[in-house]
């Protein structure tokens, strides 16, 4: 399959009043898996749609494959396009809808036969070709719909939030077969989600999106290791902020965490000021081995699986969550007093919202 | 702008239509102040409003509206609840029973009951032939039988905005007031009723002006012995050419059925003020 | 979807109203039915004896036939034109969000707000004064008007509840909009279009009041009962009745088996 990048240069889209995207830049390369993540009225929806050609764009330009589109309509642009609710043609059946692509291309009725066989075959749904939509699972018609989507060899391949309706076990499963399915195939792809876990477990890339602008696009552990913003360190995954004040003695930089009695040796200079410190749940541990140590209260616990997730309370009444996976052994119980610890390594600080280098 | 463009167009000819239909109404209004000469004068609405006999027919025009309008809420708001909650066999048979009901053609229907309420009705061969009265009873060609068919006639017209309401309301508000300790009808009247408001207005609108500007109903039912301001209209435009009369004597119903649905919708409001 | 509903005392109340006023109000047409094999040209109930001549006596009436065919030709012109309307009024409203749409909405569907008495009289004095002696075409404008509003709103109704997606969905896989429509939206309007149909069909058919303010010449079926009833009653109407009665329970009766009943109402 060929494969065609994607170049979005500083579009921004309006509806009367509304502004859903403000000079939003993206290059996707070809055969990249790229999510837009972001609360609803990020403007997620209204990228993914401009890029098929159904939100027009006021200024700015789209390019797929090196080719702008700006002026191709919809019907041109040779997209595939997955929706939420999948958007199968109830009047049709499994074979017809997979096929309405082709048919719009005036590939030959022999043809269209062929490649929709080969396209249920590919997704598992060689037996149902003669049902109607209606009478299929959430999981088949949306294979249905992926199915449809990629008979045509769409230079893009544009998922809006297609594993939503599903349910959890089910998700779970068909998020393996969509990356499978996408490294097989190799096409370009934008998925628009609001699910972290399932951005972080499908993506090549992650667009944070706020606002009708992307904060931040990076590799899944990279956006989750380095938040750039406080916005998307909250977003993405659980962050626990402390307040924080940086001063500056003898050129080393201390921080000291609000209300506490905590003073922190960094490494590095930072300018003194105010300042927020980040850490993550699983980064923080019970115990004093690690560089930075606090006293907290055991408010509440939570048993979730693969982890236990704590509440505790410092002395200044900040709730603080902790994450102790299995393999760790320091487990106290609720109401009693513990110690917590983490890495100075770990630490992210952040200054007006954003992530000091 | 170009889609909007081609929206117009699209509409064009509907508009195009119902703008020939406004100026035929207007046509109305004109003519109902102009004298025969094409003059402008009040001298219709003189005439009719000066004549006692037309009043009296305005007035129980009005009278039986209202009250066809409360017996159909009556008889309707029932078989609106049993088409929404009894099970689903009963329930398509009932809207089956009033879709055929509905639809027969209008003058058939009324027909149908002339054969029952005339002096050699079923009504009357039942009393005579069992010697319970000497002498036909009258049962049509006065008010009553003008009212029981306008009953019969709109009563479709109450029961079906009333189901489509009550079609969309959830019985577990119901079943929650009973599981609160309210008893059914308590339930019923404090819970169901409320909300299936919006059906019952536009069910009484509906039902009102039908009865109200009716004319076929008095106009066989009736048989001249009771008239209804459709029925004057009608004389005076078919039978006189008389159209300027009829013209206004036409403005002064409509006005009165805007006045009724106006009044409804701000009697909804009210009712609803205290939700908004 | 409603078990056990049907136990509580009130509901069983209601159900009991139901079949005695409905038994009442289909009465009527029963009698009217059974009445039409009279052996006499008595119109009684029940009949003195059992004949069919009265149904072969329609044809003896050509005004009756000449009616009945009258009327059947305008149903299908007037509804044949209102659903075209319809059609294309209902994608204009329901496809564009535009300024003023409710206001043009309540403006195509402003005919169903006026007593039936005031749209005849309104043709009436509206073809006097420009002078139109085209009596069927009178008609025919006046039966379009009527009808035109139940048209917009069952179609309308059913692209409302449609998905929107579903063209989109189609114009992403290639297909021009015009395509589009044709192929994805249309097909999933066609039980909308019968309904739309039969509603027209009906109101046209039906319609008595407005009609005869504009039947000098040329009666439609409905008009031409009503004179016969007031110049005579013998059980030629009752025939012509029941062959009506029978057609729209049987057209009912099908329009629940397409569509289902409750779609009707």
């Amino acid at each position: 399959m060929k494969q065609a990048g994607i170049e979005i240069e500083k579009i921004t889209v309006r509806y009367g009043n509304s502004v859903p995207v403000r000079a939003l830049s993206l290059d996707v390369k070809p055969g990249e898996f790229v999510s837009l993540l972001g609360p609803s009225g990020c403007g997620k929806t209204t990228t993914l749609r401009s890029i098929a050609g159904f939100s027009d764009i006021a200024e700015g330009d789209i390019r797929i494959g090196g080719v702008s589109v700006r002026d191709v309509p919809a019907n041109k642009r040779n997209i595939g396009m997955v929706y939420q609710d999948y958007a199968l043609f109830p009047h049709m059946s499994v074979e017809k809808n997979i096929g309405f692509g082709l048919r719009m291309r005036n590939v030959s009725a022999d043809e269209i036969r062929q490649r929709a066989f080969a396209a249920a075959e590919q997704l598992r749904l060689s037996g149902f070709l003669d049902r109607y939509p209606q009478q299929l699972s959430g999981g088949q018609q949306q294979r249905v719909a992926l199915a449809r989507a990629l008979v045509v060899r769409p230079d893009v391949l544009l998922l809006d939030e297609p594993m939503a309706a599903l349910d959890k076990q089910l998700r779970s499963d068909m998020q393996f077969e969509l990356k499978d399915l996408q490294k097989s195939v190799g096409i370009t792809t934008v998925f628009v989600t609001h699910d972290q876990e399932e951005a972080l477990s499908l993506s090549d890339r992650i667009a944070v999106m706020h606002d009708g602008k992307i904060l931040q696009i990076d590799k899944p552990d990279t956006l989750y290791q380095f938040p750039a913003t406080r916005f998307v360190a909250e977003f993405v995954g659980t962050a626990n902020l402390f307040k924080a004040k940086v001063s500056n003695v003898g050129g080393k930089s201390r921080i000291e965490l609000d209300g506490l009695n905590v003073s922190i040796q960094l490494d590095r200079e930072l300018k003194a000021g105010e300042v927020e410190v980040m850490l993550r749940p699983e980064q923080i541990e019970f115990g004093n081995e690690a560089s930075v140590s606090l006293p907290v209260r055991v408010q509440s616990t939570v048993f979730v699986g693969v982890a236990t997730r704590y509440q505790v309370t410092t002395a200044s009444r900040q709730v603080v969550r902790v994450d102790v996976s299995g393999v760790q052994s320091v487990r106290p119980a609720t109401g009693e007093q513990a110690t917590i610890s983490w890495r100075l390594s770990d630490m992210r600080i952040y200054r007006d919202g954003r992530l000091e280098p | 702008m170009k889609a909007k463009l081609g929206v117009l167009l699209l509409l064009l000819p509907a508009l195009g239509l119902i703008a020939g239909f406004l100026i035929a109404l207007t046509s109305v209004l004109v003519m109902s102040v102009m004298d025969s000469s094409g003059a402008l004068s009040l001298e219709s609405y003189r005439s009719f409003l000066g004549d006692e006999r037309n009043l009296t027919i305005l007035l129980q025009s009005i009278w039986i509206a209202l009250y066809v309008t409360v017996i159909c809420l009556l008889l309707g708001y029932p078989i609106a609840i049993a088409m929404s909650r009894s099970s689903r066999t009963v329930a398509s048979l009932i809207t089956l029973a009033l879709a055929i009901q509905f639809f027969s053609i209008y003058v058939v229907k009324m027909y149908g009951w002339m054969l029952i309420l005339g002096n050699n009705g079923v009504i009357n061969r039942m009393l005579l032939g069992s010697g319970i009265v000497s002498a036909p009873v009258k049962l049509m060609y006065n008010e009553l039988g003008v009212a029981i068919g306008l009953t019969a006639a709109a009563l479709p017209l109450m029961v079906f905005p009333i189901n489509a309401v009550l079609q969309t309301i959830s019985l577990r508000y119901e079943e929650a007031a009973l599981g609160l300790g309210a008893g059914r009808l308590r339930a019923l009247l404090s819970i169901t009723l409320p909300l299936s408001v919006p059906g019952i207005l536009s069910g009484v609108i509906l039902t009102f002006v039908f009865c109200f500007a009716a004319y076929l109903t008095p106009g066989l039912l009736g048989g001249g012995f009771f008239k209804m301001i459709g029925n004057v209209i009608y004389e005076q435009a078919v039978a006189r050419f008389n159209y300027s009369f009829a013209a206004a004597a036409a403005v002064i119903t409509l006005l009165i059925s805007l006045i009724a649905i106006v009044g409804v919708n701000k009697a909804s409001q009210v009712l609803a003020g205290g939700r908004q | 979807m409603k078990a056990g509903a049907a136990r509580d005392p009130l509901t069983i109340a209601a159900t009991a109203i139901a079949f005695v006023t409905l038994f009442a109000a289909t009465f009527p047409l029963f009698v009217t039915t059974i009445t039409a094999f009279n052996a006499t040209n008595e119109t009684v109930f029940p009949p003195n004896g059992w004949s069919l001549r009265w149904f072969w006596n329609i044809v003896a009436q050509p005004e009756l036939v000449e009616a009945a065919a009258f009327s059947l030709v305008l149903a299908v012109i007037s509804s044949a034109i209102s659903i075209s309307l319809g059609v294309v009024s209902a994608v204009a409203l329901t496809r564009k969000k535009f300024p003023g749409r409710d206001l043009i909405d309540a403006f195509l569907m402003s005919p169903l707000l006026v007593p039936q008495v005031i749209l005849g009289l309104s043709f009436l004095v509206f073809f006097v004064r420009i002078g139109s002696k085209q009596p069927f075409l009178n008609l025919l404008l006046l039966h379009v008007v009527l009808t035109f509003p139940y048209a917009l709103r069952v179609i309308r109704s059913s692209l409302i509840r449609m998905n929107p997606k579903l063209e989109e969905a189609a114009v992403g896989l290639g297909a021009s909009s015009l395509k589009s429509f044709f192929l994805v939206t249309f097909p999933q309007m066609r039980p909308s279009l019968f309904v739309a149909i039969f509603f027209c069909f009906v109101v046209s058919f039906d319609n008595f009041t407005a009609s005869a303010f504009l039947t000098v010449s040329g009666a439609t079926l409905p008009v031409q009962i009503y004179f016969n009833i007031e110049s005579s009653l013998d059980p030629t109407i009752s025939a012509i009745s029941a062959l009506l009665i029978v057609s729209s329970a049987f057209f009912v009766i099908v329009a629940d088996r397409v569509v289902g009943v409750e779609k009707i109402v």
